[in-house]
């Protein structure tokens, strides 16, 4: 019998039965009372029966489905971001920005619903607003809209900050395999100056089912 | 109870100071008590240092029971300490008498601790029980437990740092851990030594660790990027995001999983 797996991140879930992957708002499981055999994430804990590291799964993840020996993957998440170099096939460096400095999705969120922006209408900005961190460059974003920008532009700087602190973070390749659920928004994706390759919302997911297969 | 009051010590001061004591009890103002750290906001920010903060909440909750303090104010230490002692000076009325070392002509000692089989917490406390005990000659003092030193091919992961303010980080190592950075520079009796500190196995996955907002954070970032190693800062308390981001390093680069 296949097992089920879940990703619980903080925002968003990825439930895995069978072939069918669901993404479930992730403050509607706890009603829901789900729970998965194999689980990854912040909250897989909650969830799960056994989890496994997210790192881990990342890097399981993208190298079954990367063709490449040398590659970076970057997972942007909702309350952190992680990344992993790959070379050789091997795991070669990785980190994870656990708290303060990402913040990352849930920020952006926070300002869209807020100032009632629509994410995909945004262009990605050119403006360089230096912020530390998403919860600090929501400061920046109120100081740019009293200085008479649109909040439109205000959040493409934020997000464009973003993209540039996470760029710093995975120490500058020339290539980024993005994963995680900014990795569909061309704001997010135009604002990195190197080539960004999305791979979607399901790398660790994937990862999971990797390992449960290794270990098996 | 005794009425003699004991000598309160920051950081590593010179033996030859510690020397004149031998025989007084002793405090070590680094290591946690039942001080509660919100006590030293009265005299430095609430983001600092949680090991200077200790040192301030210890001194002003010790305060009576303290004769003085020998401090080490040097490239032994940092230079928040430094500050720290002229405000603890001048706001508690203690005598502290300053240690800086730098730049000594000497050869590092072997460093067993560091590199024997023991677990990664009873290394730490014991190169730090181990130099104060050293420094006041302590007559036939020997480590309290025995161990086997390790070759470096047994070595399975590096430990860089000071340690930490909430040794619970520590649990996360095997036995197979080699004690590099400040810590090891402690035992082999050359704390201010940055070519000591610096001084990093090629090949070997290693976990920088530095207190948050120590000014070490420079150093341990830059030799993790150099060496392809994991940095790591903690304030408080071991939090669930960093002990996460520990094991998957020790699982993706060692091998080792947080069950074996």
């Amino acid at each position: 019998m296949e097992l089920t797996l879940g990703d619980f991140g903080t925002s968003y879930s990825k439930i895995k039965r069978g072939d069918k992957i669901e993404i479930v708002p992730s403050s509607e499981l706890a009603k829901s009372g789900v729970t998965v055999d194999v689980g990854t994430g912040h909250n897989a804990g909650l969830y799960a029966r056994r989890t496994i590291n997210e790192l881990v799964a990342l890097s399981r993840g993208a190298q079954s489905i990367i063709d490449e020996d040398d590659f970076v993957v970057l997972d942007v998440g909702s309350r952190d971001i992680k990344y992993v170099r790959i070379r050789g096939g091997r795991f070669y460096d990785g980190d994870w920005n656990t708290i303060c400095g990402a913040m990352a999705g849930f920020t952006i969120e926070l300002l869209l619903k807020h100032l009632s922006v629509n994410l995909n209408e945004l262009q990605a900005s050119d403006m360089d607003i230096g912020i530390t961190c998403g919860i600090l460059g929501t400061g920046a974003v109120f100081d740019l809209i009293a200085e008479g920008l649109l909040p439109e532009t205000a959040v493409s700087a934020l997000i464009r900050g973003i993209a540039q602190n996470t760029y710093s973070f995975c120490k500058r390749p020339d290539k980024i395999y993005l994963s995680g659920g900014l990795c569909k928004v061309h704001a997010f994706i135009d604002s990195f100056p190197c080539e960004i390759v999305p791979v979607g919302r399901f790398v660790l997911v994937k990862g999971l089912s990797v390992s449960i297969s290794d270990r098996a | 109870m005794s009425t003699i009051k004991k000598i309160a010590i920051i950081g590593t001061p010179d033996y030859e100071l510690l020397a004149r004591y031998a025989g007084r009890d002793f405090i070590d103002l680094d290591i946690g008590s039942d001080a509660p750290l919100s006590l030293a906001e009265r005299y430095i920010p609430k983001i600092y240092c949680a090991i200077l903060r200790t040192v301030v909440s210890n001194t002003m909750h010790h305060r009576d029971t303290i004769d003085c303090i020998i401090a080490e104010v040097g490239e032994a230490k940092c230079d928040g300490a430094r500050l720290v002692c002229t405000l603890l000076e001048r706001e508690l009325g203690l005598t502290v008498i300053r240690s800086k070392q730098q730049d000594k002509a000497s050869t590092p000692n072997p460093a067993p601790l560091s590199d024997s089989d023991l677990p990664l917490a009873d290394k730490l406390a014991m190169i730090m029980d181990s130099y104060i005990a050293k420094g006041l000659a302590v007559k036939g003092h020997q480590p309290a437990r025995e161990y086997t030193v390790l070759s470096d091919k047994q070595f399975r992961v590096g430990f860089w740092g000071v340690p930490p303010n909430d040794f619970s980080l520590l649990k996360l190592f095997p036995r197979e851990t080699k004690v590099l950075g400040w810590t090891r520079s402690v035992e082999a009796r050359v704390p201010w030594s940055l070519d000591y500190e610096m001084r990093i196995p090629d090949t070997l996955p290693t976990v920088f660790f530095t207190q948050s907002f120590c000014q070490k954070s420079s150093l341990a970032r830059y030799l993790a990027t150099k060496h392809n190693g994991l940095y790591v800062d903690m304030d408080e308390k071991l939090s669930a995001s960093t002990r996460a981001k520990l094991e998957a390093f020790l699982e993706l680069s060692a091998g080792i999983k947080p069950w074996s």
